[in-house]
């Protein structure tokens, strides 16, 4: 009903107004010149290809609850209104900015135990080094914080494609506790060569959290490769913090 | 040839039946490869994102709601997927400079003679935005509202979009003498 009487009020207007009429034939011509394109045959080799990668994969199975609970969440927004759907996300901004802020708070988590959480805004676990990389389309900056017998170093990234980012650190005196990377991004912890490298990160953070045997780590090296044989090597920190 | 029902083929691959998958490539792969082009222009590229985008439709299966179309949730995959492309080669084309030149390529020159090569050369000279509101409407001829499901955007932005892209998509053809000032 909607549709019929949009299309009679058209009608109306193209039957009234010349600079209306114009349009109109303007667009029409436009869309007769897209349609005059016709439509590709995909290549023979899509589909054994596609049927190739879907061998590597494990069967899909059914989500757990707890994944049906976000999917559904997420449907329920998208049928939303999108002020429903805003007044949503500042409501739940907002219970998030209290938890942090609790969370935050002196006495609110013991923190001692690190490995998982990777949170190091904290007075025990301060920010001791900060460095920023910029070089043609690679921007970096490497954060690095320290307290006894450990060593977060976060790597904020805005790189090309790519790029390799390599984690360098002394196999004897360190080992790897946590890792966090951006999606899309793989990591690899190679703990024979002390060295965590992450492949496929273009934009996000990457952190690695060390744990010590002394009370001082050494210092850990990251270095960024472009793929086009040019590496930067960057030392997270110059000079080891005692807390 | 019996009609592939899509949820039906989805409940297959979910209850374990990875086989049941390739009927959704034979059938959404002519789409899929023809969004991608579209967006990209070069055949080869076009290729890669039609497969990255079935088989990250395979991997996201679960994430899938039988309530919209899936070939609808395919388009939107497909158009992240050539998005995601566009991003990657904006980035990598600042460090790498060896860029083909069509003049130098005999190959390349004949084919942008053809006029569906000119229309895409056209098309290339839109913004991505607009570029991915234009091929859903008149390529792949799908309506307002499922374009703003695919896109996740309003319905009134896709009409706003879609009445910039047609200006200057029209502009660019009449630049290129395929249509009249």
């Amino acid at each position: 009903m909607a549709f019929a009487e949009e299309s009679a009020r058209l009608r109306e207007i193209l039957a009234q107004n010349a600079e209306a009429r114009a349009m109109a034939e303007d667009l029409q011509a436009l869309a007769r010149e897209l349609a005059s394109v016709e439509r590709a045959v995909p290549p023979p080799t899509l589909r054994p290809a596609v049927l190739r990668s879907l061998a590597s994969l494990p069967a899909r199975g059914r989500e757990g609850w707890w994944e049906r609970l976000l999917q559904s969440l997420r449907h329920a927004a998208w049928d939303m209104k999108p002020s429903l759907v805003f007044a949503g996300g500042a409501a739940a901004g907002l219970i998030l900015c209290l938890a942090g802020w609790w969370l935050m708070a002196p006495g609110g988590v013991d923190e001692r135990d690190l490995a998982g959480s990777l949170a190091f805004r904290h007075a025990d676990f301060p920010e001791t080094t900060m460095q920023e990389f910029s070089e043609g389309p690679l921007h970096a900056s490497i954060r690095s914080a320290r307290r006894s017998g450990e060593a977060f170093v976060r790597v904020r990234l805005d790189v090309p494609s790519g790029t390799v980012i390599s984690f360098l650190y002394d196999r004897n005196e360190a080992s790897v506790l946590a890792l966090e990377v951006p999606g899309g991004a793989k990591a690899e912890i190679l703990p024979e060569e002390g060295r965590v490298i992450v492949r496929g990160a273009v934009s996000g953070d990457v952190g690695v959290l060390f744990s010590g045997k002394a009370e001082i780590l050494p210092g850990i090296q990251v270095r960024l490769a472009n793929g086009l044989g040019t590496e930067w090597v960057l030392p997270a920190e110059k000079t080891p913090v005692r807390q | 040839m019996k009609e592939v029902d899509d949820n039906q083929v989805v409940r297959q691959c979910l209850g374990g039946d990875k086989e049941a998958f390739s009927r959704l490539v034979e059938k959404y792969q002519g789409i899929v490869y023809n969004v991608a082009l579209r967006m990209v222009k070069d055949a080869g590229d076009a290729e890669d994102i039609a497969q990255a985008a079935l088989v990250k439709a395979y991997e996201k299966l679960r994430s899938y709601n039988e309530r919209y179309r899936f070939y609808s949730w395919l388009y939107r995959i497909t158009i992240n997927e050539a998005l995601n492309h566009l991003d990657r080669q904006r980035r990598f084309s600042a460090l790498d400079d060896r860029t083909e030149d069509p003049q130098q390529n005999p190959e390349l020159a004949s084919e942008a003679r053809d006029r569906s090569e000119r229309i895409q050369e056209a098309l290339m000279e839109l913004n991505v935005d607009q570029r991915a509101v234009l091929v859903l409407r008149h390529f792949e001829e799908r309506s307002y509202e499922e374009i703003g499901f695919i896109l996740e955007i309003p319905v009134k932005r896709v009409k706003s979009r879609l009445f910039d892209a047609r200006q200057i998509l029209r502009d660019v053809l009449v630049r290129k003498g395929m249509a009249d000032a």
